[in-house]
C-alpha cells in the first residue's frame, strides 16, 4: 500500500514539476517580450498627442455600450465620465438589463431622460427593449431598458441599436480616462490589416481620489486584499497581454474596456449566451469565424488607454469574481477547442491557445493540489526535504520576481503613484501577495474549474459600492 | 447548425489524454525503476551492512534491471 502511495505521489510530483517548468518558462519569455514591447510603446505614446485622430474626418464614430444590472451606486458616475471622453463622434448606449434596483430611475433623474419610441432591428439574438430613454439636450446618450437576460443579451441589444462601425464595451463600474478612446482607436487606424478588437489597460480605482467621473489622484486602497489585486492587475495587464500581443497570440481581452468591429461581431453571431465570460468567448468566435471565411483579422492590445475599475473588497466577492472568470475560461476553451493546436491560426493556435487551455485554465488546479501533495510527499518520504524547500523557494521566489518587475515596469511606463511611499508599499505587496493571497486565489479559481466539471454553470453577481469620494 | 460533438472528441480532453498517457508511460514504464533497489540499499546501510547495500544505492540509472529483484542481484546473504 505504502509503495503504491509513493508511486502515485511520484507521478503527481512529476505533473507538478512539468507544470512548473512550462508555466515559468512561458512567463519568462512573456516577461522579456513585455519589457521590450511596453517600454517601446510607452515611449511612442509619450510623443503622440492623438490630434491627428481627433481632428481627422476619417476617424470612425464609436458607440460605447454599457450593460448595467443593479448598478445604482455607480452608473451615474460612469455615464458622466463617458460623456466627457475626448473623441470626435461618440454615442453612449446604456442597456439596463432589467435591474431590480434604482439603476434606471437614477439615470432618468440624473440626465433628465424622457421615454421615446425608436426603431429596433434585431440582427443578433436578444430580447427587444421595452423602452428607450433619451434627453434631446444630450443627443449622445441613449438608455435602453429590457427584461433581464444576462450581460451577453444586454450587449447584443446594444449591438442591435449600434450604428457606428466600431463599438466599445464598458462595464458600468468602470471609469474611462479622457483620451482612452483616441488611444484605443490609434492602433486601429495605424494597422496595415483589419483590426477587429482593440483592448486597453484596466487598473483598480479603489483608494484613488475619484470625483465627477474622473480619477483625479491615484492612491492605494487601504485593505490588503485590494492592494494585492492592484499588483495582480498590473502583472496581468503589463506582462501577459502585451507579451501575447507581440506574438500575435492574444486571446483574452477585458470586456470591461475593449473596442470591437461591429459588423464582424454581428457576422460571428454576436455575444454568446452560453458562457459566463462573453468577452473571451466573443474573441474566440471572431477568430473561428474569420478563419472559416479565410479573412485576415488582427487583434491588438495597447497599454496607454486606461480604464479604472472597482475591485472586490471582500474575500466573498473576490471568490465569486474569480470563480466566474475561471468558469468562463473553461467554458470558452471547451467551446472553441478547435483553436487549440490549429496550424491555421499560427501562433495563436500553436502557442497561445494550448497555453491558455492547459496552463491558464487548469494550472490553478495543479497549484492548489500541489500545495497539498508536496508536503504529503515530504511527510511520507517520497521527496527529500532539500528538494521540497528548493521547489517552494523557486515557486515563491519566481512569483515574487514577476510581480516586483511588473510593478517597477508600471512605475516606469504608465501613470505613477504620486507618493514614493505608495510605490514602496506596492513593491512590498508584490512580495507579500505570494504568501497567502495567490494560493487563496488559486483555490478560488480551482473551485471554478470544478463548478464546470460538475455542471454548475451560472453567473455569480459581484456587488459594487462605487469608488467616488 | 453545428453538428453535435461528443465530449471525448474535444481537443482539450484529447490533449489531456495524450499528456497523461505519455507521462504515465514515462513514470511507470520507461523511467528506470530504481526505488526498490534504493530502499533495500538504504535499509542494509542503516542496519550496518554497508558493503552489501552499496551496489543497490549506487546502481546507475542507465542500467536498470527491472526483471531481477534486489535480493537476486546481491547474491546469497552472508
Amino acid at each position: 500500500m505504502h509503495s503504491i502511495l509513493l508511486q502515485a505521489l511520484d507521478y503527481a510530483d512529476l505533473i507538478i514539476l512539468i507544470y512548473f517548468i512550462v508555466a515559468n518558462a512561458v512567463y519568462t519569455v512573456l516577461m522579456v517580450i513585455s519589457l521590450y514591447a511596453v517600454t517601446l510603446h510607452s515611449r511612442f505614446a509619450a510623443r503622440t498627442s492623438h490630434a491627428d485622430i481627433s481632428d481627422s474626418p476619417a476617424t470612425p464614430p464609436i458607440t460605447l455600450i454599457v450593460p448595467a444590472y443593479n448598478e445604482q451606486d455607480v452608473i451615474a458616475t460612469t455615464v458622466r465620465a463617458l460623456l466627457k471622453l475626448e473623441y470626435p463622434e461618440k454615442e453612449i448606449l446604456v442597456v439596463d438589463d432589467g435591474s431590480t434596483d434604482q439603476t434606471l430611475s437614477r439615470l432618468i433623474a440624473e440626465f433628465g431622460l424622457q421615454r421615446m419610441d425608436l426603431i429596433y432591428r434585431e440582427r443578433v439574438p436578444s430580447k427587444a427593449p421595452w423602452g428607450f430613454f433619451l434627453n434631446p439636450e444630450i443627443p449622445t446618450l441613449l438608455v435602453l431598458a429590457k427584461e433581464h437576460g444576462g450581460k451577453a443579451a444586454a450587449l447584443n441589444a446594444g449591438l442591435n441599436m449600434c450604428r457606428s462601425p466600431y463599438f466599445c464595451t464598458v462595464d458600468a463600474d468602470s471609469i474611462v480616462e479622457r483620451k482612452a478612446l483616441l488611444r484605443l482607436m490609434a492602433p486601429v487606424m495605424q494597422a496595415p490589416s483589419n483590426v477587429l478588437v482593440s483592448g486597453g489597460l484596466v487598473r483598480i480605482a479603489n483608494g484613488s481620489n475619484v470625483g465627477d467621473g474622473e480619477v483625479n489622484e491615484i492612491g492605494l486602497p487601504g485593505s490588503w486584499i485590494e492592494r494585492c489585486q492592484v499588483v495582480e492587475y498590473i502583472r496581468t495587464f503589463l506582462f501577459g497581454r502585451p507579451g501575447w500581443n507581440f506574438l500575435n497570440g492574444n486571446f483574452i481581452t477585458s470586456g470591461a474596456f475593449c473596442m470591437l468591429h461591429r459588423e464582424s461581431v454581428i457576422l460571428a453571431g454576436g455575444f454568446g449566451r452560453n458562457t459566463v465570460t462573453e468577452d473571451i468567448d466573443m474573441i474566440a468566435s471572431l477568430y473561428t469565424f474569420f478563419e472559416k471565411k479565410r479573412w485576415q483579422a488582427q487583434m491588438v492590445f495597447t497599454t496607454d488607454p486606461v480604464c479604472w475599475t472597482e475591485c472586490p473588497k471582500t474575500l466573498k466577492m473576490l471568490a465569486r469574481q474569480r470563480r466566474r472568470w475561471q468558469l468562463g475560461l473553461v467554458q470558452t476553451v471547451f467551446k472553441h477547442d478547435r483553436l487549440i493546436f490549429s496550424w491555421k491560426h499560427g501562433r495563436l493556435g500553436m502557442l497561445s491557445m494550448p497555453f491558455h487551455a492547459y496552463v491558464e485554465t487548469f494550472g490553478c488546479v495543479v497549484e492548489t493540489f500541489g500545495l497539498l501533495i508536496l508536503p504529503l510527499s515530504l511527510f511520507v518520504g517520497a521527496m527529500p526535504l532539500s528538494l521540497f524547500l528548493l521547489i517552494m523557494f523557486l515557486a515563491v521566489g519566481y512569483g515574487t520576481l514577476l510581480s516586483v518587475v511588473s510593478v517597477l515596469l508600471a512605475e516606469a511606463t504608465i501613470r505613477r503613484y504620486p507618493k514614493f511611499s505608495e510605490m514602496l508599499l506596492l513593491v512590498l505587496y508584490a512580495f507579500l501577495e505570494n504568501f497567502g493571497y495567490r494560493q487563496v486565489v488559486s483555490a478560488m479559481r480551482a473551485h471554478g474549474v470544478f463548478q464546470f466539471l460538475f455542471g454548475k454553470r451560472h453567473w455569480e453577481v459581484v456587488s459594487h459600492q462605487g469608488v467616488e469620494a | 447548425m453545428e453538428r453535435r460533438r461528443f465530449w471525448f472528441t474535444n481537443r482539450v480532453v484529447l490533449g489531456f489524454v495524450a499528456f497523461f498517457t505519455v507521462t504515465a508511460l514515462w513514470e511507470f514504464k520507461w523511467k528506470p525503476q530504481l526505488r526498490n533497489y534504493y530502499q533495500v540499499g538504504v535499509r542494509l546501510y542503516q542496519s550496518g551492512k554497508n558493503p552489501q547495500g552499496q551496489p543497490d544505492v549506487a546502481k546507475p540509472p542507465a542500467k536498470p534491471s527491472p526483471k531481477s529483484s534486489p535480493a537476486e542481484s546481491r547474491g546469497p546473504a552472508q
